[in-house]
């Protein structure tokens, strides 16, 4: 299984990356991409490296903007590596209609798990595969696939987002 | 009466010289809600300066018609300037709480849609270059007013978007040297390239994201 997060700043990998000691990341980094929820961090899950366009289309459907985003990918040997709990019961907030169940909580989350994670982050940064980024049209692209296929679930859109969807979406909104 | 209003979801703004105009009969506050028009019940240019110029307008008048009002005010360079000073006020308060470690939607990005919604984005351009330019000095402004804008196309923000960049490329903060170059990303359009290439970042970090925008330009000629 792989485990997916879209990082709020596409700066933050290659912050991550040149940065020789990672005790050394600037703390905001903390606070921007690790923020937790009683003890947990979300990600969706995915079943292999070859398939992540759902799991992608759930994230970027959960967001509150259409913009170039970058993506970090965890499989199940770093999970082991870095002593990662993960619980599955929450469904995700998403307007991939049916895809709610790709959410996934990191959790029981410490002090010293948040550093294993972030160590997870530097561990991944160098690898490619691992590291999927999609630029704004390509974002846009994505969200036009899902209206096609009729699986756009407006009711479950944050608002900031259905606009963005709307606005460059509009005649297919109408149609759908 | 020194203001006028308008609604905007309940929450009243007040401009100078103008709320003797937008009451109703009996003087209460008229609610203008942008938000609502219907095509088929707006009436002509010329009518809505008539009503404009009468001593009572009816709130239905204004109810209906709030594009014809939206057009008439930027029309009108006494109180489009009033509008654009009001909302440089209300923006940069929202911008002054803006920081970097928020994986949430900042008030300052709220308010932008709102501002874009509900006037255009025009009035938005007037709005961001005043604030850009008073407020040059504080990097954190400036990085919020690029967050804010990755949302939009380079389209729907020209020709002020671009006019802002090479100031804000060139800032001597690497923080908005980094959101600028992020806007440029997401502006995703080659004819930015020049602009980013004839910069020299200092941090490791920043030189190989700028790296993968410039990249990613060129890619997409």
């Amino acid at each position: 299984m792989y485990y997916i997060r879209k990082l709020s700043k596409r700066t933050t990998l290659s912050k991550i990356k040149n940065t020789d000691n990672i005790h050394d990341i600037g703390a905001d980094i903390l606070k921007q991409e690790l923020s937790t929820t009683n003890n947990t961090l979300s990600f969706w899950k995915c079943t292999n490296l070859e398939n992540t366009k759902d799991t992608i289309k759930a994230i970027l459907l959960s967001t509150t903007s259409i913009e170039a985003s970058q993506f970090i990918i965890v499989n199940d040997q770093l999970i082991k590596k870095y002593e990662i709990d993960i619980d599955d019961k929450v469904a995700g907030n998403t307007g991939y209609k049916d895809h709610e169940k790709l959410h996934v909580d990191f959790c029981n989350l410490t002090y010293r798990k948040i550093g294993n994670i972030l160590e997870l982050f530097k561990e991944i940064s160098e690898q490619t595969c691992l590291t999927r980024k999609l630029e704004k049209p390509e974002v846009k692209n994505y969200i036009d696939e899902v209206i096609s296929d009729n699986m756009l679930d407006k009711s479950n859109i944050r608002p900031e987002l259905l606009k963005d969807i709307e606005k460059y979406f509009s005649s297919k909104m109408v149609a759908s | 009466m020194n203001d006028i209003l308008i609604d905007k979801h309940q929450n009243y703004i007040y401009y100078a010289d103008f709320a003797d105009k937008i009451t109703s009969s009996d003087n209460t506050a008229v609610k203008v809600i942008n938000n609502i028009i219907d095509e088929n019940q707006i009436i002509n240019q010329k009518k809505t300066k008539e009503a404009f110029s009468s001593e009572i307008v009816h709130p239905l008048f204004i109810y209906q018609n709030s594009k014809q009002l939206k057009e008439y005010l930027e029309k009108n360079d006494i109180y489009k300037g009033q509008i654009v000073n009001k909302l440089v006020s209300v923006l940069y308060k929202d911008l002054r709480e803006y920081t970097l470690d928020s994986c949430e939607m900042s008030l300052a990005e709220r308010r932008i849609i709102d501002i874009e919604q509900n006037y255009t984005m025009a009035i938005l351009g007037e709005v961001l270059q005043k604030i850009y330019i008073k407020h040059f000095d504080e990097p954190l402004i400036l990085a919020g007013i690029c967050d804010c804008l990755c949302r939009f196309d380079l389209s729907e923000v020209n020709p002020w978007g671009p006019a802002m960049l090479a100031g804000l490329l060139n800032h001597k903060s690497e923080t908005v040297q980094e959101y600028a170059t992020l806007l440029i990303e997401n502006w995703s359009d080659i004819s930015l390239l020049p602009m980013l290439e004839s910069i020299d970042f200092s941090s490791k970090w920043l030189i190989e994201y700028v790296k993968e925008v410039i990249a990613y330009l060129k890619g997409n000629k």
